[in-house]
């Protein structure tokens, strides 16, 4: 058989095949095939392999070969695709995947929160002590614009609109920084550390200061709903951008990039579940926050979240994943 | 040796090859969702503008979040829902996919795309420059960003529409075997698969080609299948080389 008689007896096969490619080129599409399409496709592109092997075999023209072997890669991917989302996969990921692997890296989740709340709170207590070592740190200037924004009062509630524009600002700022102090960590870790320590005095300095200001009451009540969600999520992601530089930099007998790789799997969860605090910290920080609630209100609110994710990140995982822990000798 | 293009062994107990794409191929896709993306924000902007003219803090607040979400989330939705591809790889042809050559998952995606965060380094005016990227793509052995070889993705060339026209060959349907048939022409001349393949590719290019370069390339060719059969080489080479790449394919059929 030549390449022509191949193309003249199979080409019916190949575009029907080419049809249903397009058709599955939606995972939308693809995933509501009806059975009869799908064992359809199964059989096209099982067909197709072979004429893939046996064009190759016979050495039919290059063109041919070229042409089935990007067939059958294209329908390779689309046969192959991902299971579907299962219902309840995300309840899942919360209640026991996302706290096991917060065990396995534990030093790695404690290394991040620390890198960030040391300095943090390193820069309040210089800001409380000392305040011109604070001002060769941060411009004073750099600081006084901040209180401006705070000065207009957060007790009667700043006036709506403008509660919205910042905290559009806040939530694009802080995932920013998550993101970053995550990201940076590919380079050995090294981005990790410096974000985190960096932006831990930043963001100590400006609370520092404006803890010492006469609006200091307003502001630590605007923070203290969204603030823990959103610092803990800085640490949270840090620490997967420190788990990921260490799989690049300690490889362990393995290559170096499937090293990366398996580092990755766990760092990956790890941001999954700062990017779930920081949707928190956006919705709390954008109805609560600035909302006119008495302070005590605020405060208790505060108490009550950091607790919670102390719990959660230190202690979680429930029965069943205490019973799979202790089987994998975890902790 | 470095290759374009990269083998995958599947299931069905063969292997196929990928062609990765090319910096320049994934620059330009780059470049064009970085437009879509700026196209989205400059309108939604625009929207923002007349219809919250008073309250224009409330639109700078909702535009900064969109914004948000349009900057992490765009490449993420994509290649969710199109199976690896963005808007801008669509255009050109490009696929994210696993380095099995199986799709992109949730997770995979995230991560080759928060990782961009390291790729765009050092930053470009508002942009990243995406130096990095560019530079660990260049250096590593399957054309992988940082985020490529964390999440263990490789981006394809997709070839679509690529055979057809060449392949059809009506002419050759249309050569008339008598004057050359096909037990004299191979007589003494055991093709062997590679010339055949040759046969068959030229057969496949010579209707691409101006008929005066495709004998030309054919007299190079004949010659020597020529000589092997023991006959001199006489009118177009063309359709001397046509003739004998037809014998070759029904004789094998009828044997």
């Amino acid at each position: 058989m030549n390449a022509h008689e191949m193309l003249r007896q199979r080409r019916g096969d190949w575009d029907a095949l080419e049809d249903l490619l397009r058709r599955f080129s939606s995972n939308h599409k693809r995933a509501h095939a009806t059975p009869e399409e799908l064992s359809h496709f199964a059989s096209l592109f099982r067909s197709v392999c072979a004429d893939l092997d046996r064009a190759r075999a016979q050495g039919l023209s290059d063109d041919l070969v070229d042409y089935l072997n990007s067939l059958a890669a294209r329908a390779h991917n689309i046969f192959y695709v991902a299971p579907p989302t299962q219902h309840g996969s995300i309840i899942r990921f919360f209640k026991l995947t996302l706290p096991l692997t917060i065990r396995r890296n534990a030093v790695y989740v404690a290394a991040g929160i620390f890198l960030f709340y040391a300095p943090m709170l390193a820069t309040i207590g210089l800001a409380a002590s000392n305040e011109d070592t604070l001002y060769q740190l941060i411009p004073k200037k750099m600081l006084e614009n901040y209180e401006k924004m705070y000065e207009r009062g957060h007790k009667q509630g700043r006036g709506e609109t403008q509660d919205m524009a910042m905290t559009g600002f806040y939530v694009k700022n802080n995932v920013g920084i998550a993101f970053t102090c995550f990201a940076t960590g590919i380079f050995f870790g090294v981005g990790s550390l410096f974000f985190l320590v960096f932006n831990g005095i930043m963001i100590g300095a400006v609370v520092g200061f404006l803890s010492n200001s006469p609006v200091a009451m307003n502001l630590l009540s605007f923070i203290a709903g969204h603030g823990p969600f959103e610092l803990t999520a800085i640490g949270l992601s840090g620490g997967a951008g420190l788990r990921l530089g260490f799989g690049a930099l300690i490889t362990a007998n393995r290559l170096r990039g499937e090293s990366l790789r398996l580092a990755a799997l766990d760092a990956v969860q790890l941001v999954a579940g700062a990017a779930a605090l920081l949707l928190a910290a956006a919705l709390i920080e954008g109805f609560f926050s600035p909302s006119a609630l008495p302070m005590a209100v605020k405060f208790g609110f505060g108490g009550v979240c950091t607790l919670f994710l102390f719990f959660y990140l230190a202690y979680w995982p429930w029965r069943q994943g205490r019973a799979r822990l202790e089987t994998e000798g975890a902790i | 040796m470095i290759t374009t293009n990269f083998k995958i062994d599947s299931p069905e107990g063969i292997s196929f090859s990928y062609e990765l794409a090319s910096l320049t191929d994934r620059g330009v896709a780059y470049l064009i969702d970085l437009a879509i993306r700026a196209t989205v924000m400059v309108a939604f902007g625009i929207v923002m503008l007349v219809a919250l003219g008073p309250v224009i803090f409330a639109g700078v607040g909702m535009w900064l979040i969109v914004y948000f979400i349009v900057e992490w989330g765009y490449y993420v939705l994509f290649e969710l829902l199109w199976n690896g591809q963005s808007p801008g790889k669509r255009l050109f042809n490009l696929r994210v996919v696993k380095l099995h050559g199986t799709p992109v998952g949730f997770f995979d995606s995230l991560l080759r795309n928060l990782l961009r965060a390291a790729d765009a380094l050092p930053p470009l005016f508002i942009v990243g420059s995406y130096a990095f990227g560019a530079m660990t793509l260049l250096v590593s052995k399957r054309f992988q960003r940082l985020g490529d070889l964390a999440a263990g993705t490789i981006v394809v060339l997709e070839h679509k529409n690529h055979y057809a026209g060449t392949m059809s060959l009506p002419q050759l349907q249309k050569l008339d075997h008598g004057a050359l048939g096909p037990e004299a022409a191979l007589r003494g001349a055991r093709l062997s698969t590679r010339e055949k393949q040759l046969l068959a590719e030229f057969a496949a290019r010579s209707y691409r080609l101006h008929p005066q370069r495709a004998e030309e390339l054919a007299s190079i060719i004949a010659a020597p299948f020529a000589k092997r059969m023991g006959r001199p080489l006489e009118g177009s080479a063309t359709e001397f080389l046509l003739r004998l790449h037809a014998a070759a394919g029904e004789r094998e059929s009828s044997s």
